[in-house]
């Protein structure tokens, strides 16, 4: 019955035009305040006053050398972020070819960015320490020159002072090697006394007695040890007589017959030759290199992950298609997919090419301070140069700063404008899978994980064993130290300081980009806020921190958790905003506005484009909560409570004796947010493509 | 003084008043030991002048109420002009061959066409062979426009023709409309013998549609040379100018007397032969004898404007130049003023607003023969009056701005007309007025008259004539309101004369053009233009039903009640209402319901009755494809019943054919449809239930297209009700197997 065929009328609207204005939503305007207010108090106005009073100091500014080493260095930095994008790209694109494992390799490459930055600094200023015992690197470099070269039994043997006589060894370069001062006879017994040995040696045995026809003896240390495997040469008149290497006992003899003759022995230059020594790699000539390698270390993971996340909706019809007419790999890749991916890109290079503009505590963290002025970066130049100068001086280059980023900044967005790929579908598409892919895929894992697992393992070490590198069992002897140190206040301080940052971020932004979304602003005032919140987004740290500690200092909030938690509210909200506001825009629009239209409330809506970009919302909530769990520079810009990394990087002052501790404390502060990270990590990714459910 | 009157709310006034008076009242009552007698002052004068300010503009806002109504309570409403007509008996000179070839060859083919130039007399030999038909009744149509100087055009000829025998006028005016509407209305007279006088025909055209050969009706024609291309030649009969020895034999009959002399007869001749053979001017001479003029006199006054184009209007001039010596001031502003205006037939409240005391100068005018009444109620000046008139008066010392003031008339009537077009009670008044007036209406708007007042009256007419889905008239009003605007250079009226043209096309099926010229039309700068653009765009997408184009129709459709006024309930209802089509069109009933629910409550607010009746319909529409059959029928009997009292027909008739094919889907529904209860009917029950609603659905929609979708599916629906037992020979539909 109810497949009756009914007329269904349309209705014309006749007669007079009725004038005046569509309504407009107040309630929706007001949605926007909070954030317009929080944004417009903590951020825009100080970066005003900033800007202000950064007019007329930009000559003295620029006069300085140490400055423009700062932006030239800040400059490069450029260049690595685009490294990283590429291999970031490499990745995906490996990640895609890996038979099994691939969520495996992607985890792993993305778990740095749920650590902090001084926690990277951290792990790989102890992976970078000159000492073999405690650089990892260091000690590989050296195992695999061993490897190759060999290793010397009596390496860095020197001739010991104190021994005089005979016996007295002393470089004699036509012997190559260390030649006895005198000589003996057949059936003596020689003691070769030497100092400066690398290499441990055995305990020292009995009395060991001579033998006719034999020069009998033994290689002994200045601590009482004896060598092993060392050879000793017997040479008579520029000839070698005889050879003789000593046992586990250190003990030698060298036959060399019955006669008189006099013989000197002679300990050759290769089983003295001295250890290999890694360069410096924290030293002028190669912490340029450490530092890239950290900082793509933090960022490859997340540009692979995108770059992936975009791959996987590259519609497969439209490759297979360009296959079948012939098209060649690299023009595939050309002319199909990396225009599909400019959204991606865009936000990869804009949030890379960001860091690395504004690169500060890996910096601080990673360099000595005997050679941070070969290092300087902007950022780190505003801050280490900052007493020497004046307030309008120090507002001028956080301007400069914030000029390079800003010009980034609005680059990206430009590509932001192309619309985003399609959700991912996955397994649509079988791939070719390759062994070597999986092969290539496993060593990236293991590269990737060794500087968390050695800094996982250096916390294991007593406080002083690490120091010295030595390798006794494991104990949580750091942890309780480093706890001990304060860490303890400073994580529920932190917690607290994050976790509410991130509901004032979320209940702010929320509303503010659903009205941008959603609302009745106009096309023009969205174009103008996406805009304007682009550039607040990157604004730095240094732009607004001196202002605004003043004012915290006059309404007594200093050195409280106040600041911190507005800052990080305020720094966060235009991100969010943007995400939020293209994840709200993409929920389906007859689910709006069907329920716009009064098929449901405006509450239901409200909730229904809410569900839907729960995504965004996680990522919101994640990168949030991770980006303020893992503070540094706000923390230490911002005259508020002292957060944890502001604590750790206390104890990361004395590196080389609190290596211990301070790698229990990195491992303690990377554990929250890596557990978040990965636990959400694929509703991260999805909320940052501009994915809805 | 006009806009800033009509945004005051009365309501707000009189609450100023009132607490600016209780004010004044405390702050005198309040001793000056609390209140200093400074604060006193201080509070006491600016009340004092509150009160003073709400005193005047209460009583400016009562004037301006006052005179806001006064033309629509003085307006007399003007009823339709009756066609049959009975022929008087009249004497002819010179014409006895002109109506025996006429009368024979009528007889002969059922149709003649009697044609000779201008007032050569064509119409008094058409009534004489009217007269001479031997048939039972007679109707006579004049052809000549009621509203303009130029032809009537073809729509308003069928209008007015169907109209008058209260037939259904056709939506368009394509030529299979118009052959359609000829048949209904020969249909109509079928029977008895009929003649059919079509008169003061000017172009091939107006009758053209309507020689489709009727049983029983005889078709004659009077009216320009052009005329004769309508029909074959043996069907015409072409009248030549009299001759000077018949005119003069005429006037000396109308004068009633011989001439006194050979001299006056030659002067009699001389003025025979000024008139060139044209009887109404050897009349219009004959009167003036009899009055203020001798033969010499006229004789000498016609030879004096030798200078004025056109022979045959020599005598008029003349004429008139001494009979305005005659006439009082009032008189001749008023005739200068009707014969400076562009509409030719006026009532004669509409001509007292031309002059002062515009009732005695339209009597004077009257008694000298200047202007003639046109039964029914209506004033016309002829046009040789009025070309000669023109011809000594130049046209900008005419005083008073007549076509403003008329503007300015109709433009209020207008209004209030179009508003009681959506209420039951007024519906009816309204829709007579707007038959009887919109071919005037329509030569206002496109006229330069004040361009506040022409777009007034556009909205007016669109109202009207989307009410009655009449695309032709909708596309001519929409046409010189973007005229006008143009005229005026305003962009926002230009849009909406685009939008709505737009609307006609589509209306008229021609969605193409339609799509064209939505497209050119730049409406994003007015908000309300815009919102309308948005819903043409959507109904032009609702044409289609793929999904795509569903919900790109809800797309713009949410756009456009985005942009709509707030204070526009009636729009947002109708948007609404579309919005529930849309629903239903994608089977989701309960989404449809909502949004119905709603329009139907906006339109309840705004008034807009027939509005109410659209949504209370599909919901009806909704509530059946939810399951709920006992509610659809009540409501759509609901809709039914309003429709009924607003007097649309289309929206009667769909809710006829909803009921009529409810009750052929089920016994129990049909019970339903028929008695409000759900007993249960056998099958051939329910076809006898469903054949009358579907037979008057079908008879309703007889304006349509016969292809349209609704006329289709009910010419369905009947033959499923013939073969389910009732009458096959009801309809010769069958439908595809």
């Amino acid at each position: 019955m109810s497949e009756l065929e009914l007329e269904v009328a349309t209705r014309e609207l006749n007669g007079p035009v009725v004038t005046g204005r569509p309504r407009r939503a107040t309630v929706g305007w007001l949605l926007g305040l909070p954030g317009l207010l929080l944004v417009g108090a903590v951020l825009a106005a100080p970066v005003v006053y900033t800007i202000v009073i950064s007019t007329g100091h930009y000559g003295t500014l620029l006069s300085d050398p140490g400055t423009w080493v700062a932006v030239r260095n800040s400059l490069l930095w450029v260049l690595v972020a685009l490294g990283v994008c590429v291999l970031g790209f490499g990745l995906a694109v490996l990640s895609r070819r890996v038979r099994w494992g691939a969520s495996v390799l992607l985890l792993v490459l993305v778990a740095p960015m749920a650590v902090s930055a001084l926690v990277t600094g951290v792990a790989f200023r102890q992976m970078y320490d000159p000492s073999p015992h405690r650089g990892v690197v260091s000690a590989l470099v050296t195992t695999l020159h061993n490897a190759v070269e060999g290793e010397a039994p009596a390496a860095g043997a020197r001739p010991d002072a104190k021994v005089s006589g005979a016996r007295q060894l002393i470089r004699q370069p036509a012997a190559d090697g260390l030649q006895t001062s005198g000589t003996f006879e057949q059936g003596a017994v020689v003691e070769l006394e030497v100092v400066g040995v690398t290499v441990p040696g055995n305990g020292i045995g009995p009395t060991v007695t001579g033998r006719p026809g034999e020069i009998t003896g033994r290689v002994v240390t200045d601590r009482q040890r004896v060598l092993a495997g060392v050879p000793v040469s017997a040479w008579s008149f520029g000839e070698q007589k005889g050879v003789g290497i000593t046992g586990a006992d250190g003990v030698f003899r060298i036959g060399v017959g019955e006669s008189d003759a006099g013989y000197h022995l002679v300990l050759p230059e290769e089983a003295i030759r001295p250890h290999f020594t890694p360069p410096d790699w924290l030293g002028p000539d190669w912490i340029g290199l450490c530092l890239a390698s950290a900082f793509v270390w933090a960022w490859v993971g997340f540009a692979a992950a995108l770059f992936r996340a975009g791959l996987d909706a590259v519609p497969p019809g439209l490759l297979r298609m360009a296959r079948t007419e012939g098209v060649g790999r690299w023009r595939q890749l050309r002319t199909v997919v990396l225009p599909l991916l400019r959204p991606v890109t865009a936000v990869v290079l804009l949030t890379v090419v960001v860091a690395a503009v504004r690169l500060f505590d890996l910096v601080l963290v990673m360099v000595p301070g005997s050679i941070q002025a070969d290092a300087d970066v902007v950022a780190v130049n505003w801050w280490r140069e900052r007493p020497f100068r004046d307030e309008g001086e120090s507002a001028a280059l956080a301007v400069v700063l914030f000029a390079v980023v800003a010009v980034v900044a609005l680059f990206g967005v430009r590509g932001l404008r192309h619309p985003w790929p399609g959700q991912a579908t996955p397994r649509s598409a079988p791939r070719p899978r390759r062994r070597w892919g999986t092969f290539l895929a496993a060593i990236v894992a293991l590269l990737w994980a060794f500087p968390l697992l050695a800094l996982v393992v250096t916390s294991t070490k007593d406080p002083q064993a690490a120091a010295v590198g030595e390798w006794p069992a494991p104990g949580i002897a750091s942890y309780a130290e480093v706890l001990g140190n304060g860490l303890a206040t400073a994580f529920g301080s932190t917690a607290l300081i994050a976790v509410t940052a991130t509901a004032l971020v979320l209940l702010v932004a929320v509303p503010a980009a659903y009205q941008l979304a959603w609302g009745d602003v106009p096309p023009r005032v969205v174009k103008a806020l996406v805009v304007l919140l682009t550039l607040l987004a990157v604004a730095p740290v240094q732009l607004y921190a001196e202002p605004l500690n003043a004012v915290f200092g006059e309404l007594g909030l200093a050195n409280s958790r106040a600041p911190l938690i507005l800052v990080h509210a305020a720094a966060g909200v235009p991100f969010a905003v943007l995400l939020l506001r293209a994840a709200f825009a993409a929920a389906p629009p007859h689910l709006v506005a069907g329920a716009r239209l009064g098929e449901v409330g405006r509450r239901a809506v409200f909730e229904h484009v809410v569900r839907y970009a729960a995504p965004a919302l996680i990522a919101v909530a994640v990168l949030e909560f991770v980006q303020v769990w893992n503070d540094f520079v706000v923390g230490l810009l911002v005259n508020g409570a002292t957060p944890l990394q502001v604590v750790l990087w206390g104890q990361a002052r004395q590196f080389a004796t609190a290596i211990g501790p301070v790698a229990a404390g990195a491992v303690m502060s990377a554990v929250v947010p890596l557990v978040l990270l990965l636990v959400t990590w694929k509703h991260v990714v999805r909320g940052l493509t501009g994915g809805g459910r | 003084m006009r806009r800033w009157s009509g945004k005051i709310d009365m309501r707000k006034v009189l609450a100023t008043l009132l607490f600016a008076t209780l004010v004044q009242m405390i702050s005198d009552v309040v001793s000056e030991n609390v209140l200093s007698a400074g604060v006193r002052r201080a509070i006491s004068i600016p009340m004092l002048v509150v009160i003073s300010g709400c005193v005047v503009a209460l009583l400016v806002l009562a004037l301006r109420r006052a005179h806001q109504g006064e033309p629509v309570t003085t307006a007399v409403d003007t009823p339709l002009p009756q066609l049959r007509w009975d022929p008087a008996p009249s004497t002819l000179f010179g014409r006895d061959d002109e109506v025996r070839e006429a009368v024979e060859r009528a007889a002969a083919h059922g149709v003649v066409a009697i044609v000779g130039q201008a007032d050569i007399g064509t119409s008094a030999i058409g009534a004489e062979v009217v007269r001479r038909l031997p048939v039972d009744e007679h109707y006579r149509l004049d052809m000549r426009s009621r509203s303009s100087e130029r032809p009537e055009e073809v729509r308003v000829v069928a209008s007015r023709l169907l109209g008058s025998f209260g037939l259904d006028v056709p939506a368009r005016d394509d030529e299979a409309s118009l052959k359609d509407a000829a048949h209904r209305l020969y249909d109509h007279l079928a029977g008895r013998r009929t003649v059919l006088f079509l008169d003061e025909v000017s172009l091939p055209e107006q009758v053209g549609w309507l020689l489709v050969g009727g049983r029983d009706t005889t078709v004659v024609i009077a009216g320009e040379q052009a005329v004769a291309e309508a029909v074959r030649t043996d069907e015409a009969v072409h009248v030549s100018p009299l001759s000077t020895e018949d005119g003069a034999r005429m006037l000396l009959a109308e004068l009633g007397r011989e001439p006194v002399d050979d001299n006056e007869k030659r002067m009699i001749h001389r003025l025979a032969a000024a008139c060139l053979g044209r009887p109404r001017a050897i009349r219009d001479v004959a009167i003036q004898l009899k009055g203020d003029w001798t033969v010499a006199e006229l004789a000498a006054a016609i030879e004096s404007t030798e200078d004025t184009p056109g022979h045959v209007f020599r005598v008029r001039v003349a004429v008139l130049a001494k009979i305005r010596e005659t006439l009082s001031p009032h008189a001749i502003r008023l005739m200068d003023a009707l014969a400076s205006l562009p509409v030719t037939e006026l009532p004669p409240a509409a001509v007292a607003t031309l002059a002062p005391s515009g009732d005695a100068a339209l009597r004077e005018l009257v008694d000298r023969d200047l202007v003639r009444y046109v039964p029914p109620g209506r004033y016309r000046m002829p046009l040789e009056v009025r070309w000669a008139i023109r011809q000594s008066v130049r046209a900008g010392s005419v005083r008073g701005r007549p076509l403003a003031r008329l503007a300015r008339y109709y433009a209020d009537l207008a209004e209030a007309r179009a508003l009681e077009l959506t209420a039951p009670d007024t519906v009816a008044r309204a829709s007579q007025w707007f038959q009887a007036e919109e071919a005037l209406l329509l030569e206002l708007v496109r006229h330069p008259a004040p361009f506040p007042d022409v777009c007034r009256i556009a909205d007016a007419l669109d109202g009207w004539h989307g009410r009655e889905q009449r695309t032709a008239d909708l596309l001519a009003v929409a046409d010189a309101l973007a005229a006008a605007a143009e005229r005026e250079n305003d962009a926002g009226v230009r849009a909406l004369a685009a939008v709505r043209r737009s609307t006609a096309l589509r209306m008229a099926g021609r969605a193409d053009a339609a799509t064209a010229g939505l497209a050119e039309a730049d409406a994003k700068k007015v908000p309300a233009v815009a919102a309308r653009a948005q819903l043409a765009w959507a109904l032009l997408h609702l044409e289609r039903s793929d999904p795509d184009s569903l919900q790109t129709a809800e797309r713009t459709l949410r756009r456009s009640l985005e942009l709509l006024p707030h204070g526009d309930l009636a729009g947002q209802a109708c948007v609404r209402i579309n919005l529930g089509v849309v629903r239903l069109r994608q089977h989701q009933p309960v989404k449809a319901a909502e949004h119905l629910a709603r329009a139907a409550e906006l339109a309840t607010d705004a008034g807009d009755w027939a509005g109410r009746a659209h949504a209370v319909e599909l919901l009806g529409v909704a509530s059946w494809r939810r399951g709920r059959y006992p509610e659809a029928v009540n409501r759509w009997k609901q809709a039914l019943g309003l429709y009924r009292e607003l007097g649309e027909d289309v929206g009667a008739a769909r809710c006829l054919a909803h009921l009529g094919s409810a009750a052929l889907s089920g016994g129990e529904v049909a019970g339903l449809v028929r008695d409000d209860t759900p007993r249960a009917l056998d099958w051939a029950e329910a076809a006898a239930v469903a054949q009358p609603l579907l037979l008057e659905s079908l008879w309703l929609r007889a304006g349509q297209p016969a292809d349209a979708p609704g006329t289709t599916l009910v010419k369905g629906y009947l033959a499923e009700a013939a073969r389910r037992g009732g009458h096959p020979g009801l309809t010769s539909f069958r439908p595809a197997p």
